[in-house]
């Protein structure tokens, strides 16, 4: 693992040991956001599942019985009936925060109240099959709202988790082994620079000393000659 | 001035060509009207299906009969007052009118047996434009009129020559 | 001597036609067909197509049955000693071409495919009148019927409006036009469409557990079933309904009608019952020699061929089983 590159001084070591200490708290942290993310990812995902289920079959239903109103009534009919429309609806989007993510909050609003006033054709030159078609379409309108929102969500969420997975392993992997080195390089290296001192030292002792019992000798040396 | 042109009206001869003058007139007009009918009907066939005329052909002969009926019932009071075949004789007055409602019924049944017929033949030329193969029992239903056709004929017949000069 | 016999012609051409219609056989074959092409050529040897010989691909089979029904009117108008007798039907597409128009106006988006060219007013032309407001020399009835729904439309803006006001005006005219005619078997024709697009609505109501309020907006006037009938059992359960019926023809209708709509069939089921009925009535010419009837008759069939067409069409290109599509085919005439 490569080290940084920096200068092995005292100062630098306390510098890189917070960071280091922080890097440490920040993966943890992330670490246990990651996991909660997971979880509501995975509720999420299986919330969406049974939704999507559900809206398919009814949307599938719908088209079933568009299908025989289609059969029974000519292009022209079936398309006068349904130019225009009785019903409308509004659309608000507001955002709601998961897990720091900002999912989308769909919020709508029919014109009409009664749910039974959706048809904007008469009974008499149309089909049955087309009410149950348009009673489905409207009541799946809802369910296909929420499962928008909740795919993107789902979506917006699993983004967010791969941005923290990354982040994870790039403390782990990268920032904290970095740190950790470069923390134990900088500790040899102030521990070497200390040794050479050390080493220094004890031979400028032993030189003192050195010279110290030369004088002696000199000085015997002169006193026996 | 006048009464003379009443009495030459009430002269027999005169009556009894008045009755064989209806019984081609009226007997003719059915049979005319009938086989202009069963015509249309035909001509309505053969347009889609042209292959079909002899079979029509046939079903439009059927109400031409009591034309010919009231011909021929004409034919014989004629014979019998001489007008056609010499021999002319004077009718009195009741011998006159016996000639002429002798040619009734031939006249009156023949007019409506032959449209009536002719709706059979109509409907006989439904019955081949569905179903060529049946062409017989259209013909029948619609020969079946011709009964009537044929008794009053029958009976004008017999009453024309019935009739004592 | 009536009138009768100068449809000599005009019966026995019908006759001869009628005999290429398709039967059983011919929509068996279809529905057994393996692609919608195969079925489709059943229906090109049957005569139907374009004029010009042109080739239809098979997304086409739509223009092809509007060309067919088009087709049948003109051969009706050509043959028939009395043409204006057969107006009577095409006031219901003269008063489609007024919603489609009325609509568009108001939507500001007019598909003009959506106008049926077989019509008393040709469409032009009354598209010209609507929206120059120079509708005075419309028949009084369609004069008024579009007056009011405009009328009403900017007061409530609400669509359905449109086409409650004018089916209801599409009926009475055509009720009116039929008892001008004073031929029993169109006037009684007439009445029983409108019984049974009642009891049809009457149903649909229901099942959308409407008001009573509702209903009487929905209701045509003129037929034999009194209004008061339909109001009163709106809110009491289907069979008391039925009973009221009993003495009615809609008797076996209603109860078999009853039948499949608490049965899984529904409503598509009673929709093929109503349709079979003007059926079975419609057939009773095939006994009439000479007359309008043979003519009318062969209208209603070819209207039900070309149904039964589009059922099976739609249900091959979708890949729809022969069983379901043969649970919805009408009953056909020959």
């Amino acid at each position: 693992m490569a080290v940084m590159r920096v200068n092995p001084t005292r100062m630098e070591l306390t510098r890189l040991k917070k960071r280091l200490a922080v890097a440490r708290r920040g993966h943890k942290l992330l670490k246990d956001k990651r996991d909660e993310m997971m979880k509501k990812f995975l509720e999420l995902v299986r919330s969406n599942k049974e939704l999507r289920e559900k809206v398919e079959k009814m949307l599938m239903e719908a088209h079933a019985s568009f299908l025989i109103a289609r059969a029974v009534l000519s292009t022209e009919v079936l398309e006068e009936a349904l130019m225009l429309p009785k019903e409308s609806v509004s659309l608000e989007v507001s955002t709601e925060n998961i897990m720091s993510v900002d999912v989308p909050v769909l919020d709508y609003k029919t014109k009409n109240n009664d749910s039974g006033d959706i048809f904007p054709y008469g009974f008499i030159s149309t089909s049955g099959e087309l009410d149950g078609a348009i009673a489905t379409l409207s009541e799946v309108l809802p369910h296909m709202l929420e499962l928008a929102r909740k795919e993107k969500a789902a979506q917006l969420l699993a983004q967010e988790i791969e941005k923290t997975r990354r982040r994870v392993n790039a403390l782990e992997y990268v920032m904290i082994p970095q740190l950790t080195e470069t923390i134990k390089y900088i500790t040899m290296k102030l521990d070497e620079t200390e040794r050479g001192n050390l080493t220094r030292l004890m031979k400028v002792k032993d030189m003192m000393l050195e010279q110290a019992h030369q004088f002696e000798a000199k000085l015997y040396q002169s006193d026996g000659a | 001035m006048n009464a003379g042109w009443v009495e030459s009206l009430f002269n027999g001869n005169v009556l009894a060509v008045i009755g064989a003058a209806l019984a081609v007139l009226i007997a003719g007009l059915g049979s005319a009207k009938g086989v202009g009918m069963v015509g249309e009907a035909a001509a309505g066939l053969i347009t889609e299906e042209p292959e079909k005329f002899g079979q029509a052909l046939l079903l439009q002969a059927l109400p031409g009969t009591q034309g010919i009926y009231g011909l021929l019932t004409a034919f014989v009071i004629l014979n019998r007052i001489g007008i056609v075949g010499g021999g002319a004789v004077t009718l009195t007055t009741a011998q006159g009118f016996l000639f002429l409602f002798a040619a009734l019924p031939i006249a009156i049944v023949g007019y409506f047996s032959a449209i009536a017929q002719a709706r059979a033949a109509v409907a006989g030329i439904g019955i081949i434009a569905k179903r060529p193969e049946e062409l017989a029992k259209g013909i029948t239903f619609s020969a079946m009129v011709e009964t009537y056709a044929v008794l009053a004929l029958l009976a004008s017949i017999l009453m024309v020559f019935g009739i004592a000069i | 001597m009536s009138s009768d016999t100068h449809y000599a012609y005009a019966v026995s051409r019908v006759r001869a036609i009628e005999r290429k219609m398709l039967d059983k056989q011919k929509f068996d074959r279809m529905i057994d067909a393996k692609t919608p092409e195969e079925a489709l050529k059943v229906l090109t040897e049957a005569g139907y197509g374009f004029e010009d010989s042109e080739q239809g691909n098979v997304y086409d089979y739509e223009r092809m049955l509007k060309e067919e029904n088009k087709k049948v009117y003109a051969l009706l108008q050509e043959i028939a000693p009395q043409p204006e007798m057969f107006d009577l039907f095409l006031i219901l597409n003269d008063y489609h071409n007024i919603k489609v128009l009325l609509k568009g106006e108001f939507s500001g988006n007019l598909d003009e495919g959506l106008l049926l060219d077989f019509s008393l007013i040709p469409p032009g032309e009354l598209k010209i009148k609507l929206q120059e407001r120079k509708w005075d020399d419309l028949p009084p009835m369609m004069k008024e019927a579009i007056e009011e729904t405009i009328e009403t439309y900017n007061r409530t803006s609400d669509p359905q409006v449109i086409d409650l006001i004018l089916d209801k005006a599409a009926y009475a005219h055509m009720l009116k036009q039929a008892e001008a005619s004073k031929n029993q078997f169109l006037i009684k024709l007439v009445k029983i469409k409108i019984d049974l697009a009642n009891i049809n609505a009457f149903l649909r109501v229901k099942l959308l557990k409407k008001s009573w309020d509702y209903l009487d907006k929905v209701l045509l006037a003129g037929g034999t079933v009194d209004k008061k009938i339909f109001m009163q059992n709106l809110q009491s359960p289907l069979e008391s309904f039925v009973n009221e019926l009993s003495r009615t023809p809609y008797d076996k209708l209603c109860q078999e009608g009853l039948g499949s709509l608490q049965s899984s069939k529904g409503i598509t089921h009673f929709e093929k019952l109503t349709d079979n009925f003007v059926m079975e009535y419609v057939r009773k010419a095939r006994y009439i020699t000479l007359g309008i009837e043979p003519l009318v008759a062969y209208l209603k069939a070819k209207e039900t061929e070309i149904k039964n067409a589009r059922i099976i069409m739609v249900g091959k290109i979708n890949n729809i089983s022969g069983e379901i599509i043969r649970e919805r085919l009408r009953e056909a005439y020959v």
